[in-house]
């Protein structure tokens, strides 16, 4: 076998050559040639795609410094306002309590649904486009058309609410009426994550902005702005001594007969009232108080 | 003793033609698939090494415009809260309604009289009961009701119920309001 290969070889010498060149040719082919063209393709696409993304980051980064940022602050305190972030009890009762003061409505009942967990519900994503809810019921006592001014400001209050259920009873002999009503309050988690940096960015649309300053002329019926529900408690509250009731907080005060040797004259402060009843301008033994020097 | 025969026949081999043939067109062939892949190698490498270069150049730029993205980080940050928060906020405003008509309707249909109660249902419907002290009254609160209906402030006007229990006369009706 081998030597008639060695002769066919030694016969057609030229061609055996050209026969090996254009088989390393053809491996050349398939080896190099393929593989850098592929990857050269490869190379364009990638440069299509980061211009792309050059492109949408450099219109992000335009938008960016457009922004004003004092301007985007108060536009992100008017939306928290609105719909907060967590739960915000306390935002909700006193926007509640608030409008019912304003408009002369007398709360007679109020319960909370839907609280769950001590949470703030903060990490619950929502499921509805308008966030998570919390429900709440109110009893009101007042005139027909303080009820509708309490309906008409609603509407037109921060925090965001929207009246589920209203119920309206008359009290018997009299024209005041009885209105049971069911508020829907919202919150809404923060955004987990801000997405890539090439992701588009556009500055807030028309539509945007209108909702935005439709919302910052709502009044917000909470904290600084919330008009004192007792009246007469918040006047008294300033008399309340402020002083420390005894010099030595940790000496062991007798809770029976005299005082003890060491005992401080100075009476022992009321605690604070938040709500009735009203305190005495001279501070004075409760049950669980202790006995007061006489001098 | 030497022999005395010639050996006629060709001791060498000669060529096959068909291989012959084919010889040349091999070596066309290798010549042009030796000169495509030289020429395609240094023509690819070329193209890799400039869109390497751009490539390189693109990514400095893009780490830089990233940096800028990331020192507005808090701009962005806020906007994309106010934004997510704006879809929740219209659509309570859209979903928001406001029953202060409906009591205003009521106002306007009982007068001055007492509302005994007061009752919503489905699709803007309304179930009032009314106490008057004369016929007269309740003749007024249903002429009311039948004003309102003309003016299309009220649809579907019903007297559900009427009952008079001595000087007092009990009338429950039921309405649609117009927004």
């Amino acid at each position: 076998m081998i030597p008639k290969i060695r002769r066919f070889i030694r016969l057609h010498k030229p061609l055996v050559a050209h026969s090996i060149l254009l088989f390393i040719g053809v491996i050349g082919l398939f080896t190099a040639l393929v593989p850098s063209v592929q990857k050269s393709i490869m190379l364009v696409r990638d440069l299509q795609t980061m211009n792309k993304e050059i492109g949408s980051i450099q219109k992000k980064v335009t938008t960016l410094s457009l922004l004003d940022e004092g301007g985007l602050e108060k536009s992100a305190h008017d939306v928290l306002s609105a719909v907060p972030a967590d739960k915000s009890v306390s935002t909700l009762l006193s926007t509640v309590e608030a409008l019912a003061g304003k408009n002369n409505l007398y709360i007679s009942d109020m319960s909370l649904e839907g609280i769950g967990t001590l949470a703030t519900g903060s990490g619950t994503q929502p499921t509805q486009p308008e966030g998570n809810s919390l429900s709440e019921t109110i009893t009101l006592q007042g005139e027909l058309i303080q009820l509708r001014n309490f309906l008409s400001d609603c509407v037109r209050v921060r925090r965001l609410m929207r009246v589920k259920n209203m119920e309206i009873t008359s009290l018997p002999k009299s024209t005041l009426i009885t209105a049971k009503i069911t508020l829907e309050f919202f919150y809404l988690p923060f955004p987990a994550t801000l997405g890539k940096a090439s992701d588009p960015l556009e500055p807030f649309s028309q539509k945007e902005l209108g909702v935005l300053a439709k919302l910052a002329s709502y009044p917000v019926s909470y904290a600084g702005s919330m008009q004192p529900i007792y009246i007469d408690d918040a006047s008294v509250t300033p008399n309340v001594p402020t002083t420390p009731a005894v010099s030595d907080p940790f000496f062991p005060v007798q809770r029976t007969g005299a005082p003890g040797p060491n005992a401080s004259p100075t009476p022992r402060p009321t605690p604070i009232p938040t709500s009735t009843p009203k305190p005495t301008s001279q501070p004075t033994s409760s049950p669980t108080s202790f006995p007061t020097p006489t001098p | 003793m030497p022999s005395q025969n010639i050996n006629l026949f060709q001791t060498k081999t000669t060529l096959q033609p068909f291989f012959g043939s084919i010889e040349e067109y091999i070596r066309i062939a290798s010549i042009i698939v030796l000169t495509i892949v030289f020429s395609g190698t240094v023509m690819a490498g070329i193209a890799f090494l400039v869109f390497g270069q751009k490539r390189d150049s693109m990514e400095k730029e893009k780490q830089q415009l990233i940096q800028q993205v990331k020192d507005n980080v808090a701009k962005e940050s806020l906007l994309v809260m106010i934004r997510k928060r704006l879809i929740s906020v219209d659509t309570i405003m859209g979903t928001q309604v406001s029953f202060a008509p409906f009591i205003t309707t009521t106002m306007k249909i009982i007068q001055s009289f007492p509302l005994s109660s007061f009752s919503m249902g489905q699709k803007n419907s309304v179930s009032i009961s009314v106490h008057v002290a004369t016929l007269e009254e309740a003749v007024a609160v249903l002429s009311t009701l039948m004003e309102m209906e003309q003016q299309k402030e009220i649809g579907n006007p019903v007297l559900q119920s009427f009952s008079m229990d001595g000087n007092k006369i009990q009338i429950g009706l039921s309405y649609t309001v117009i927004l």
